[in-house]
């Protein structure tokens, strides 16, 4: 079930209350909200909720295993091992398989590798690497291992469980185990501004992105070859405002959602396209993810303490796991390598003593970069991608076309997005403050408004996020 | 605001706000509802309570909203007097369907086969691309190759995902196939549609159970009403059949549509695809692998067990590219 489908909205009107009436009861609180993880988990394929226990079993289990070790560092490797091969089997093993398959096909031998007939439950990307944070902190603390029922929440928190942002295992439990009663979970925290980001998260997803995705987006992704050069760059700017649009917009619906339930959820976006070079931009795009990736992967690989050199092979490895991450396609193992190119280029030039840019410059240059590396994680092929790429230079239908796309409309988001991003702190501001000063009556009004205006503006049905398939 | 007061104040504001939402939004919502769960709340809601409950949402409709529903298309049978054009394919006057059982199942292994009963008239085409989102999955890459081979036909695209025959309100797949073909001078339609249409049929407020014959008999009225403006109009129809599906209610549908696909087809004088010799049939227990005359298994099916893997769609789309290009020669 979609955090923007009507199902959704009409299931939080009743778990909401009845969420927030056990707020003096909270092991009967964190028995309800693990239920409905699970239950809203089954929505998808009620086999994954039972793949998701048997996981979180196996992980509490190693958990309890470790507690007991102490310091012994088996079943704290095993326990790693058992959650990535877990990850790479059931995500990667086809792909291993075809491109297998497909490299010796011309040879005259034959592949071995059997079928392996498996569905990838909804999630598992973001649950693996959750799982990986546990066993990691308990590995460095073992008496930090949890309950049965406090691993089965942290893998199953629903506004986190579909698409992040990526959790990490002590925050969590922090919140979980406050007594301040300020601090503690099970009541609203901060309500308003945990409306106004539904609200806008919503205008952003199912308005703007969707909007970009079936005017501009997809239609020249889908035909490249009627498409004249300046309408196929047109669709590449499109593509990175929608894809900032649908997951930002996204993380701002769940860290509301999350606010509602009296969680704070880790930032995973601050402003992404004003970032003046690739190293920056990756702590401000997907936070949780990179730096996961540099907690977790960079800087046990080393990091930047062995060398030059060796600095900049973590760099590339790091990035080429981000891509992998994405999905088992050679289109996002060649955006992860470019990011990763990317950021060794900037390196070596550093190295070299290269001047800094104007700031205009460095964010016009580093956007123009990451639009272009969006291009292969949209494609559906590398061939795809390669062609859209070449129609920037030569294109079948020409050079410009004026009626192939909606520009007015493609023209006032991207505005919007570069305009409002600097002030994007205080519009939230500005916004809970009037909320707050308001009478409920009126701002429950003027939120009734702004979902009405979501959807006449928004498509018919319920809109995809992009990284839900993550 | 505390938290306490603010759990107190928002358990009362979000309903408040759903219910306006709802209200001002019932029309949509209802639409939605039909979709996705095939239930109609104006039908089980007594007329009058209806009445005033649709009545702001109508009224926005009306003034604020564009629409309005639209007089859908209406079938108009030939009689044996009329006198057919003589450039249509058909040579008998069709059959309208009949109420009769459901068809017996196939024995293991056997499928419906393809029929090929049209040509394209000589020189260039114009094509429409009609499905749900398994003629998503097919219509870039046939545009793509009808594009590379013949620059002059026109083809296009008109596949929406979540639609089919059953539920006419969200979208009208006879009176829009209808315009098309008056609007492009179609000469040709290609259809590949049915996992959502597996769901009760609600026909003039009458709820026919899905499967039975009365079921298998509207759905092919709404199927005739598409063969039927296309033969009116002298445009040809290629039907494209359903392969084999793994979960039960979309299996049983697709075993009962394309029953009712390949006789309509039939009936009218129109073209039949069978998809199931190459992906799957559906009297074979399903599979998502194929295996290669090399004996390597390829991957066919997408992980819902209903659509295509990017190997599964080049395949219909050769077999389906090969077909008009066989019709199109003299």
């Amino acid at each position: 079930m979609s955090f923007v489908s009507p199902e959704f909205a009409f299931l939080c009107l009743f778990f909401l209350p009845l969420y927030w009436s056990l707020a003096n009861h909270p092991a009967a609180q964190k028995a309800l909200l693990i239920v409905s993880g699970y239950a809203l988990y089954a929505t998808w394929v009620p086999m994954f909720a039972l793949v998701l226990a048997a996981y979180s079993m196996v992980i509490w289990g190693v958990g309890r295993w470790m507690r007991r070790a102490e310091a012994g560092r088996m079943p704290w490797v095993l326990g790693l091992w058992m959650a990535g091969t877990f990850l790479l089997a059931i995500k990667y093993y086809e792909f291993v398989r075809e491109t297998f398959q497909a490299v010796l096909q011309n040879t005259g031998f034959v592949s071995l590798l059997p079928v392996l007939d498996v569905v990838a439950p909804v999630g598992v990307s973001f649950f693996t690497f959750q799982a990986i944070t546990y066993l990691v902190m308990v590995g460095r603390a073992p008496r930090s291992a949890r309950s049965l029922p406090d691993v089965l929440l942290f893998l199953s928190f629903w506004p986190t469980l579909f698409a992040g942002p990526i959790l990490r295992a002590e925050p969590f439990f922090a919140q979980i185990d406050a007594s301040d009663p300020l601090k503690r979970v099970g009541l609203p925290r901060q309500a308003w501004l945990a409306l106004y980001l539904i609200t806008l998260g919503l205008v952003q997803k199912v308005v703007l992105a969707s909007w970009l995705s079936a005017q501009v987006v997809d239609p020249v992704y889908k035909f490249p070859e009627q498409y004249a050069s300046v309408s196929l760059a047109a669709a590449m700017l499109g593509y990175s405002l929608q894809i900032f649009l649908d997951f930002a917009g996204y993380t701002l619906i769940v860290t509301g959602l999350g606010l509602l339930l009296g969680f704070s959820l880790p930032i995973n976006f601050r402003q992404p396209y004003l970032a003046r070079n690739l190293s920056d931009f990756w702590t401000r795009w997907h936070v949780s993810l990179s730096s996961f990736i540099r907690d977790y992967i960079y800087i046990p690989m080393g990091g930047n303490r062995l060398g030059w050199g060796r600095t900049q092979l973590n760099v590339l490895s790091g990035m080429l796991i981000s891509g992998l991450w994405h999905g088992a396609n050679w289109t996002f193992a060649v955006w992860g390598l470019l990011h990763g190119l990317g950021v060794v280029a900037l390196n070596l030039a550093a190295r070299w003593g290269m001047p800094a840019w104007p700031r205009w410059a460095a964010q016009g240059l580093t956007f123009l970069f990451v639009s272009l590396a969006w291009v292969f994680f949209r494609a559906d092929s590398l061939p795809h991608a390669l062609q859209m790429l070449h129609g920037l230079w030569w294109s079948p239908a020409g050079f410009w076309q004026a009626d192939q796309l909606p520009w007015w409309g493609l023209v006032a988001i991207g505005l919007a997005v570069f305009g409002l991003s600097p002030w994007a702190a205080v519009w939230e501001r500005l916004a809970v403050r009037s909320l707050s000063w308001m009478w409920p009556w009126l701002a429950g009004l003027l939120l009734a408004l702004c979902l009405s205006l979501v959807l006449f503006y928004g498509p018919e049905g319920v809109p995809n996020f992009i990284y839900y398939r993550f | 605001m505390l938290e306490r007061s603010s759990a107190r104040q928002l358990s009362v504001l979000l309903p408040c706000v759903a219910l306006l939402v709802s209200l001002c939004w019932l029309t949509s919502l209802e639409r939605y509802l039909g979709v996705r769960y095939h239930f109609s709340l104006e039908a089980a809601l007594p007329p009058a309570v209806a009445q005033v409950v649709f009545a702001p949402s109508r009224w926005l409709d009306d003034r604020v909203r564009a629409g309005g529903s639209r007089p859908l298309f209406r079938l108009a049978w030939p009689s044996a007097n009329e006198e057919l054009s003589v450039h249509a394919p058909v040579t008998k006057v069709p059959q309208p369907p009949v109420l009769e059982p459901l068809p017996e199942p196939l024995v293991p292994g056997q499928f419906i086969a393809s029929l090929a009963q049209q040509k394209l008239k000589p020189g260039p085409q114009r094509i429409l691309l009609a499905g749900d989102s398994m003629m998503q999955g097919i219509a870039p890459l046939l545009m793509r190759d009808l594009a590379r081979l013949h620059p002059d036909w026109e083809v296009h695209d008109l596949s929406r995902q979540s639609t089919g025959l059953t539920v006419r309100r969200y979208f009208d797949w006879p009176v829009r196939i209808a315009d098309e073909m008056d609007a492009k001078s179609l000469t040709l339609v290609v259809i590949f549609l049915g996992p959502n249409d597996p769901w009760d049929l609600v026909v003039d407020g009458k709820r026919h159970v899905f499967p039975s014959p009365e079921w298998a008999l509207h759905y092919a009225q709404r199927v005739d009403e598409v063969l039927a403006a296309a033969v009116e109009r002298q445009v040809r129809v290629i039907w494209v059949g359903l392969p084999a599906m793994k979960e039960g209610r979309i299996h049983q549908g697709a075993v009962l549509q394309n029953h009712i696909f390949h006789a309509r087809a039939q009936n009218w004088g129109t073209d039949y695809l069978a998809t199931e010799p190459l992906i799957g049939i559906l009297s074979e227990p399903f599979r998502k692998f194929k295996r290669q005359e090399s004996g390597q298994a390829q991957n066919l099916r997408a992980e819902d067990g209903i659509h295509l893997t990017p190997t599964g769609l080049r395949l219909i789309q050769k077999t389906l590219l090969a077909h008009i290009e066989k019709a199109v020669q003299p």
